[in-house]
């Protein structure tokens, strides 16, 4: 018996995730080179470096860089630290009203990027923004004080939109700290301040190293806010550059230029993989792993109670209930206005209505039903699997593995929506194109790199020996797997459930390209083909309905969760 | 029981390649309570481990009552599962997410034979009254405390009366009081249940209480194997001596004497000739390591004429709460010495000791 | 339908017999059952002005998918190279016209009789496609801001404009809509400088929301025009209240947009009856009602069927056929980029 079972299972996990990620990855590295007009004519004669040589010896595209950079920096620096101070907040100290924050942070996850955008041009925007106008009225000024349309206000905005995602990544973190290590230095005579700086945050730095490099790579990669909000202001950065040149004025879009500009993003991939994967070792050294759980020490907040609670209502007002605001009002207008006197009394039911009757509303509610169960479940389940090689066994490959996983992140919806199409062309004898499964399938494979980051970290807290005082109780792995790592892991299972739900309702890119007809419309498709009709009105109904549901959902998940943790947490 | 033959393991660390342990040669019998001793590092839990199946040797014959579990010659792996071990981890493991009831339930659950409800929940009390956690079933794990949860761990390894119990430092998470009524409790228990018990511990107290045969480990291999008696009286080497007990080490030569294979002879030290039972074939000039324990040494009062008596100065007195250790300077030779704690002994004052020949080992010396 | 628009009855005459088509093609689409069309158009729009065909062809299933221009051609040409006919009828097809005609993906019209009611300038020579509507790219405007008299009466006034400077125009990114007439009416020269100047002096807000949302930024006042701006969504904005309104400056720049069928797609014999029926009267003015977009059709071309007639009709066109979209498209788009990508003289907020 040369392989046992495991490592058979070992083997397929691998070569299944190998697969999955390899398409897009050999498309977007094929497609670079071909100058063929269709993004999947590759042929000996049409492959050339003539795309990099264009791309590259632009000047223009060395300029954004420095926006890029700029960019970048600016808004992980933000969004980690509001997720930072809020993660410390629900983990670390004995705030009051935590409910809210966990409910309240993931919200704006499904906002779709244009929406939100708009709603802040409508807040923001020099000439109608309605802050500026009030301010300006208050304080008697000539000119409105913000300025939407800049750098700031695009760095402003997309910190705000990395906050939910880097949340969710460091409040596990947070949890996992072993408190004695505090109270050793506490005991050696150090002051709080300094207990966290040179305990606390030295213990912190590998993990939040690597939860600033995974939202880094998700900022260089989105190009709603970017578009709208530093377009009319000329500032441009490499996303947008990316998608000007595939959504651009030329008559074909040219995606092997695009995907010349996108190698880009797979190098920084590749560096930050490596950095990312040495960090993550390190973590996994500092994480004091223990099979009794507890819950590090709660810092006491005394009369900064009230401060930080208002300090998260703030956060929780700017990122999620004034958008809501907007496009609440928006959504009873029948044309875009900002709010007035006269405004108000404009308003209607109509678009209301008008979603209800447009076209296939149904079906594409259906479908993305469909389709966000199969992604969310898929996902979960094979990061699952995923994580036990890379974590726990001693797979040769488990490295290369866990990096598998990781790359697709840094690849663009629009690309690997392309390189899935050309696939469930070829394999035409799977009926999968054209069916929300292409769909489902083309998002796990990007889902799985935050699937798995999540996943290895939860891992990593299950003692070994849980497992294995399960295997000399006589349980095989399957048995070991179903009656230890999936109660255990269940928070987990669950967290990386909705946030890929809340993703793969709100993303466009990918659904786009798969997008067939009736038989596979989705939600995000009809928003965004609505956006473009024009009917702001509708989407920003669409934007206020979603929302609500999203609440509800968070909110529910979160109730049960959180009294079942109540319930479970030790007396010790 | 459990025979072990040439066993090999090593590791690859980030520092190389560690041999950690290098052939060990095991037979501990049906019902034995055998220890494995030693510090950290020495290879013992790995032995344990690979009897468990959690790990896998480079080389050698594992055999748990007549199967072969392990063997490197015919490449056969027998995974932990399918093994019929109970085992005790250093962390006992408890599943946080299981009450009481379900944490010992789960190895009759995983057996290919199908128990009712009725027989499982009989099973379960039963083990749970064994280590004296009645009434607790239906609490979850996590909030039971330190020495309840080992006692837990105790009950689910034995819950399916296994052959052989394992256990990995179980006790080394307690306080002092706990420890010495559980590992009573303990002993007593496989006995009763007639378990072949592998313990593995750096508490050398623990293998002397606990065991029937205690084997020291170092440095990957076996030192010395034999009852505690044996070990504590008559050890070996130095390193065995030095880890069991505290003893009193001095260096000295062999010496001349009229007859040769006369078991107590005389060694010259620096603290003057010491008669001491020598091991066969030493030979004068041979250098030697003579061993007394402190416990062994007698204050002299009065003015008998004794074969070695030292006058020494008491440099040190400690109170042990059991006992007073006085540490005695004989010329340049420091001796420990254990007295009732009520023996009324000033440190400075001077001091006459007796070492009697009999318990004076020499062991050679380097 | 017909009757709310108050049309002369002379229009509407005959209007049974245009719709007449061979009876192989009936049997056929009878069997066929169904028919798959790609376009533009919102789906509640398609549905109300497909009523009236689907009043005569209830045996028709249609299925409609609505995408913007690139997914839906990239799309159904790296398909079709891959033997996968995804729809029968495909409408849009502007600048990449050409790619499909160079894989033969279009089927031959000519057999369709009611091709003859569109002008030469709007069908095919080869029949591979025909116009469905006309459509006009000019300047929609917020009526608060502007008045109509200070709208610029030629394209070069746009550039002397005091009220269109600094931010007070938008533009979109689709050069191809009207640049492109502008060019082949004016010339090469003309349409570099002009372009130059527009980004360069008139510093006009560049954004990425389409030409629609576009509409609506401006209704609220974001900027003050917006270009382009197509008629018939304009019309659309305007009957619902917001104050907007159009304005073409001349040359009008006019197209037209195309539809086609597949070769080799499977429900050919209902796609052909819908073309014709498209092509009529009665489905040019279904179009019209749905939609507000100015029918194609000689008899049709009149006043009550185009939103901002005043605007449009008595002008100057500047007319794109796909002729010069493959000559002169390229050089537009390059030069067009470069003046996008330079952002048109940096302005830089924060």
């Amino acid at each position: 018996m040369t392989l046992s079972r495991l490592q058979l299972g070992q083997y397929a996990v691998f070569l299944f995730v190998s697969l999955l990620v390899s398409m897009p990855l050999f498309f977007l590295v094929l497609g670079s080179f071909s100058t063929a007009k269709l993004p999947t004519d590759f042929s000996l004669d049409t492959m050339s470096l003539q795309n990099y040589v264009k791309v590259y010896s632009d000047p223009g595209t060395f300029e954004l860089f420095t926006n890029t950079l700029i960019y970048v920096t600016g808004s992980v620096a933000i969004g980690i630290t509001i997720s930072f101070v809020l993660a410390w907040l629900v983990e670390r100290t004995n705030m009051q009203g935590k409910i809210w924050i966990y409910a309240g942070v993931p919200m704006t996850l499904a906002m779709p990027g244009m929406l939100q955008a708009m709603a802040w041009v409508l807040l923001l925007s020099p000439r109608i923004g309605f802050i500026n106008k009030s301010l300006q009225s208050i304080f008697a000024l000539d000119q409105a004080p913000i300025n939407i349309y800049s750098l700031g206000g695009m760095v402003f905005i997309e910190g705000l939109r990395l906050v939910p995602t880097a949340f969710l990544m460091l409040v596990p973190l947070m949890r996992s700290m072993d408190p004695s290590l505090e109270e050793a230095a506490a005991v050696s005579g150090a002051r709080p301040l300094s207990t966290a700086r040179k305990i606390t945050l030295r213990l912190l730095a590998p993990g939040l190293v690597a939860v600033m490099i995974y939202q880094a790579m998700t900022a260089l990669e989105v190009f709603e806010i970017p578009g709208i909000l530093g377009l009319p202001a000329g500032i441009y950065v490499f996303s947008t550059k990316i998608y000007a040149v595939v959504r651009s004025a030329t008559f074909l879009p040219a995606y092997g230029l695009a995907n010349a500009l996108a190698m880009v993003y797979l190098v920084i991939a590749l560096v930050t993989t490596y950095f990312y994967t040495r960090m993550i070792s390190r973590v996994e050294r500092f994480t004091i792993i223990t099979g009794k759980g507890y819950r590090p020490r709660q810092f006491d907040l005394g009369r900064w109670r009230y401060p930080a609670f208002a300090l998260v209502l703030l956060y929780l007002f700017l990122a999620v209930l004034l958008p809501f605001l907007v496009f609440a009002y928006v959504s009873f207008l029948s044309f875009l206005q900002a709010p007035s006197v006269a405004a108000l009394q404009t308003l209607t039911l109509k678009n209301y209505r008008f979603l209800a009757q447009y076209g296939e509303v149904g079906s594409a509610l259906r479908n993305t039903l469909l389709m966000v169960l199969v992604t969310a479940t898929a996902t979960v389940i094979l990061s699952f699997f995923v994580s036990l090689v890379v974590v726990r066994s001693k797979f040769w490959g488990r490295k290369l593995l866990d990096q598998l996983a990781f790359v697709p992140h840094a690849i663009p919806g629009i690309v690997m929506g392309i390189a899935f199409f050309w696939v469930f062309l070829k394999v035409d004898f799977l009926p999968i194109y054209g069916t929300v499964w292409a769909m489902a399938i083309g998002f796990t494979a990007g889902f799985l790199s935050y699937g798995t980051r999540s996943m290895n970290a939860a891992l990593l807290q299950v003692h070994k020996e849980l497992e294995e005082a399960a295997y000399v109780s006589g349980a095989r792995p399957w048995r070991t797997l179903w009656r230890v790592f999936l109660p255990l892991m269940m928070p987990t299972f669950v967290g990386v459930w909705i946030w890929v739900v809340l993703h793969a309702v709100r993303i466009a890119g990918l659904p786009l390209i798969l997008y067939e007809g009736p038989q596979n419309q989705v939600l995000s498709i009809l928003i965004w083909n609505m956006w473009d009709e024009g009917y702001v009105p509708a989407v920003a109904a669409i934007g206020t309905l979603l929302m609500l549901s999203l609440l509800l959902l968070t909110v529910a998940v979160r109730y049960i969760g959180f009294r079942r943790q109540l319930v479970q947490s030790p007396a010790v | 029981m459990i025979r072990i033959q040439n066993l090999h393991m090593v590791y690859q660390t980030e520092r190389g390649r560690v041999h950690a342990v290098r052939g060990i040669d095991l037979d501990i019998k049906q019902g034995q309570f055998f220890t494995l001793l030693g510090p950290s590092g020495c290879g013992k839990t790995s032995t344990l481990r690979s009897v468990a199946g959690l790990e896998t040797p480079e080389e050698g014959e594992i055999f748990v009552g007549n199967d072969l579990v392990f063997s490197s010659t015919t490449r056969k792996v027998v995974p932990p599962y399918s093994r019929d071990i109970g085992m005790v981890f250093q962390s006992y493991a408890i599943w946080p997410h299981l009450n009481v009831f379900e944490n010992v339930a789960f190895p009759l659950r995983e057996m290919k034979r199908r128990f009712s409800q009725q027989e499982i929940r009989e099973k379960v009390d039963r083990a749970l009254s064994l280590v004296h956690l009645d009434g607790l079933a239906d609490r979850p794990a996590p909030f039971l405390s330190g020495g309840q949860q080992q006692r837990l761990a105790l009950a689910r390894a034995i819950v399916k009366e296994p052959r052989v119990l394992l256990l990995d430092e179980p006790l080394s998470n307690l306080d002092a009081k706990l420890r010495e009524e559980t590992r009573f409790e303990l002993r007593e228990l496989v006995k009763r249940l007639g378990i072949t018990t592998l313990y593995v511990t750096h508490d050398q107290l623990e293998a002397l209480t606990m065991s029937d045969v205690v084997a020291v480990m170092e440095e990957g291999r076996i030192a010395q194997q034999g009852s505690p008696m044996e070990i504590y009286q008559s050890p070996q080497d130095r390193f065995v001596a030095n880890f069991i007990g505290l003893t009193n080490f001095i260096d000295g030569r062999v010496k001349p004497s009229p007859c040769e294979t006369a078991s107590i002879r005389q060694v010259e030290t620096a603290a003057g000739d010491l008669s001491c039972v020598l091991e066969e074939g030493m030979k004068p000039g041979d250098p030697v390591i003579v061993v007394v324990r402190p416990e062994d040494i007698r204050v002299i009062t009065d003015a008998k004429p004794r074969h070695n008596l030292f006058q020494g100065k008491v440099n040190a007195v400690i109170f042990m709460g059991d006992s007073l250790e006085c540490q005695v300077l004989v010329g340049s030779q420091r001796l420990r010495t254990k007295l009732h704690p009520s023996s009324a002994v000033q440190q400075g004052q001077n001091i006459s000791l007796e070492l009697p020949a009999e318990r004076c080992r020499a062991l050679r010396g380097s | 339908m017909l009757k709310k628009l108050k049309v002369e009855a002379s229009t509407l005459a005959n209007i049974d017999k245009e719709l007449e088509v061979p009876k192989a093609w009936l049997d056929g689409a009878r069997k066929e059952g169904k028919l798959r069309v790609f376009s533009t158009f919102d789906p509640g729009q398609f549905e109300a002005l497909s009523r009236p065909f689907k009043e005569r062809h209830p045996y028709i299933n249609i299925e409609y998918s609505r995408a913007s221009h690139e997914d839906r051609a990239i799309r159904t040409l790296v398909a079709y190279k891959n033997k996968k006919i995804v729809t029968d009828i495909i409408t849009g097809l502007g600048g990449s016209y050409f790619m499909f005609k160079e894989i033969g993906a279009l089927d031959d019209m000519r057999m369709i009789p009611n091709l003859k009611n569109n002008p030469p300038e709007t069908v095919d020579p080869e029949g591979l496609w025909a116009g469905m509507h006309m459509r006009y790219w000019c300047m929609a405007y917020n009526t608060r801001q502007l008045k109509k008299e200070e709208m610029p009466k030629r394209w070069d006034d746009v550039l002397t404009n005091p009220k269109l400077r600094n931010g007070n125009l938008a533009i979109g990114n689709r050069p191809q809509l009207w640049a492109l007439s502008l060019w082949k009416a004016n010339g090469e020269k003309w349409a570099k400088e002009f372009l130059t100047k527009l980004f360069n002096d008139v510093k006009p807000q560049l954004r990425r929301e389409g030409m629609n949302a576009m509409l609506e930024l401006s209704a609220a006042g974001e900027f003050n025009a917006t270009i382009p701006s197509a008629e018939y969504r304009t019309y659309q904005k305007q009957l619902d209240g917001a104050p907007v309104s159009y304005h073409c400056p001349e040359p009008v720049p006019i197209a037209v947009s195309e539809m086609g069928i597949l070769k080799g797609a499977p429900n050919v014999n209902a796609a052909r009856i819908f073309v014709n029926w498209f092509l009529s009267k009665e489905g040019q003015i279904a179009q019209y009602v749905a939609d507000y977009a100015p029918p194609v059709h000689k008899d049709l071309r009149r006043k009550e069927f185009v939103p901002f007639a005043d605007e449009i009709l008595p002008k100057k066109g500047a007319f794109r056929d796909p002729a010069i979209e493959v000559e002169i498209q390229p050089k537009l788009l390059t030069f067009w980029d470069e003046l996008w990508m330079r952002g048109g003289g940096k302005r830089r907020g924060l």
